[in-house]
């Protein structure tokens, strides 16, 4: 899960380049749609650093606490 | 009533800066790191309102009134990514390692870490210079946004120095216990005035949909993202965000957190925060374009103050004022902790106590620093040029090339002092080769190729720092144990 979640992250830091909205004129929920993508975008990073903190959290860094 | 509502709301700072002074315990550990008690919401706001200055309101609005919706990708997309990152991965990593050592500041870490006082002097040097410019920017702004709110009621030299004033008492008075407060203060409401702005000027045009028709009919290319950027430019300019682990003020509350686990609230919520402040920035930079089409160079930068002025109630034009003091206020503060808790704990107790201060001076010393730090910065900001402030992005860039220091400190047994002294050498040099070719020029890059010269720096540093490293003597396996082995898998279970 790890790995694939680390994986995705580069992904997710692919998806950042939207170069084939570059000249795109649309809406998308009234916003300009080059705005509109990277909002969601946002979103989907949320998501994903969620999915990080609960099964990719740093080996180790707890131990602190205890 | 602009003037009242600022004051009323600099009045409500102190206040609560003044309420934190009451949990206050006088100890290095407790003035400058807060006992490591901040939980994971405080974590969040403080760090968010740390990390964003005044830019996030008026130079958002300001850059997307010229270039369009690309501002947002460019800017606030990429740091919605990479910080949250940073923190994964090199934040709770740092704040274990300081909670074990008891580090107060970064330059010890590095120092004990790699056993060099060469070292530890060379980055206290290069992390102070960085600073001191950005610290500057945030007076200077604060002095000239009250000028432009009160229409000159209030002059640029003394809205500097009412921030400085304020920040000064604050800070003394509470340490990072009472910057964080106030820094959860201050976040709430600049996050709250975009949005409403957004509502109060989007209902004046007759709705979204209306105004940005109004847009597309004559400027165009402002709803485009490739309306004014390069490809190359936005792939580059991702690097830019990874300054946020060399900031020494974040790097201070990082160590302030109560637990690692604190640090899962602003690593999820961070890009959440970017939203809810970017968003309503470019949307009102670019409506702006509307009712005032014509303005030239620096007078952009004034776009969301004309905006609220022709399209709001007078009472947003002071929420506007306080919204601006509170995202400048919540960096300066951070910044001036950090450079106070430098100087304390990385200059006059290692070199003149050598190591033994007694921890009721410690505080005292940080004080002092404090106040001096920002006397000396206002004092700079009265014969300083507008022109300095093209130097934040140059101060982000030479952050962010430093980072390669950070990520073979936490992750490569094998680096060397010898290879973090070479990267923030080769990172010094060039940055102030790019620096006499690119400063002034708005849209500099490599060669003019788009690439953003913090990409190359950021290479350069991290090259520099492998190949010296390996061809220089390893560290001793028992220092290196006690920074790396326990989180590795190995050594200390």
């Amino acid at each position: 899960m790890r790995a694939l979640l680390y994986l995705g992250l580069v992904v997710v830091y692919l998806l950042h380049n939207d170069f084939w909205l570059w000249d795109a004129d649309g809406r998308f929920l009234w916003l300009p749609i080059g705005l509109a993508y990277h909002l969601f975008y946002c979103l989907l990073v949320v998501v994903w650093m969620a999915m990080m903190v609960k099964w990719a959290w740093p080996i180790g860094v707890d131990e602190a606490d205890t | 009533m602009t003037l009242g509502i600022i004051v009323a709301y600099l009045i409500l700072v102190l206040l609560v800066g003044g309420l934190s002074q009451r949990r206050l315990r006088k100890t290095g550990e407790g003035y400058f790191v807060a006992d490591r008690s901040i939980g994971p919401f405080v974590l969040l706001m403080t760090l968010f309102g740390t990390h964003m200055t005044s830019f996030a309101l008026l130079g958002a609005s300001a850059q997307s009134y010229r270039v369009g919706i690309g501002v947002f990708s460019l800017m606030a997309s990429s740091s919605a990514l990479v910080v949250p990152v940073v923190f994964l991965f090199i934040g709770t990593r740092v704040w274990e390692l300081g909670k074990r050592h008891g580090f107060l500041t970064q330059v010890q870490y590095f120092r004990e870490r790699w056993q060099s006082d060469v070292l530890a002097v060379l980055l206290f040097v290069v992390l102070v210079a960085l600073l001191v410019p950005y610290l500057l920017i945030g007076i200077m702004g604060g002095g000239i946004t009250l000028d432009q709110i009160t229409e000159g009621q209030v002059p640029p030299w003394l809205g500097g120095l009412l921030v400085s004033a304020v920040v000064v008492l604050y800070v003394c008075a509470g340490g990072m216990r009472g910057t964080a407060w106030v820094n959860t203060l201050q976040t709430l409401v600049f996050m709250t005035l975009g949005a409403v702005t957004l509502i109060v000027v989007v209902r004046s045009f007759g709705g979204l949909e209306a105004a940005l028709d109004a847009v597309a009919e004559r400027r165009p290319e402002l709803l485009r993202e490739g309306g004014s950027l390069r490809p190359l430019q936005l792939l580059s300019y991702t690097f830019i965000p990874l300054s946020v682990g060399m900031f020494p003020h974040i790097f201070a509350h990082w160590l302030s957190a109560k637990s690692a686990a604190a640090f899962r609230v602003p690593i999820v919520f961070y890009p959440l925060c970017i939203v809810v402040v970017w968003v309503p920035s470019v949307l009102l930079g670019i409506l702006g374009t509307l009712d005032f089409p014509d303005l030239v160079g620096a007078e952009a930068n004034s776009i969301l103050v004309r905006l609220i002025a022709l399209r709001a109630p007078d009472i947003l034009a002071g929420l506007l004022g306080a919204g601006v003091f509170a995202a400048i206020m919540s960096s300066l503060d951070s910044q001036s902790l950090s450079l106070g808790t430098m100087f304390t704990q990385d200059i006059v107790r290692r070199y003149v106590y050598r190591g033994e201060m007694p921890e009721e001076k410690q505080v005292l010393f940080g004080r002092l620093f404090i106040v001096a730090i920002i006397a000396a910065t206002y004092g700079l900001s009265l014969v300083s040029a507008r022109s300095i402030f093209g130097l934040a992005i140059w101060s982000f860039s030479g952050f962010a090339a430093l980072l390669p220091i950070a990520v073979a400190a936490l992750f490569w047994r094998r680096s060397t002092a010898a290879g973090a002294v070479a990267s923030v050498l080769v990172v010094a040099g060039m940055w102030l080769y790019f620096f006499s070719k690119g400063f002034g020029s708005a849209d500099y890059s490599v060669g003019g190729t788009g690439v953003m010269p913090v990409a190359v720096l950021v290479a350069a540093s991290a090259i520099a720092m492998v190949s010296v490293s390996l061809v220089t003597t390893p560290p001793p396996a028992a220092v290196v144990d006690r920074f790396l082995a326990a989180k590795m898998g190995s050594g200390r279970r």
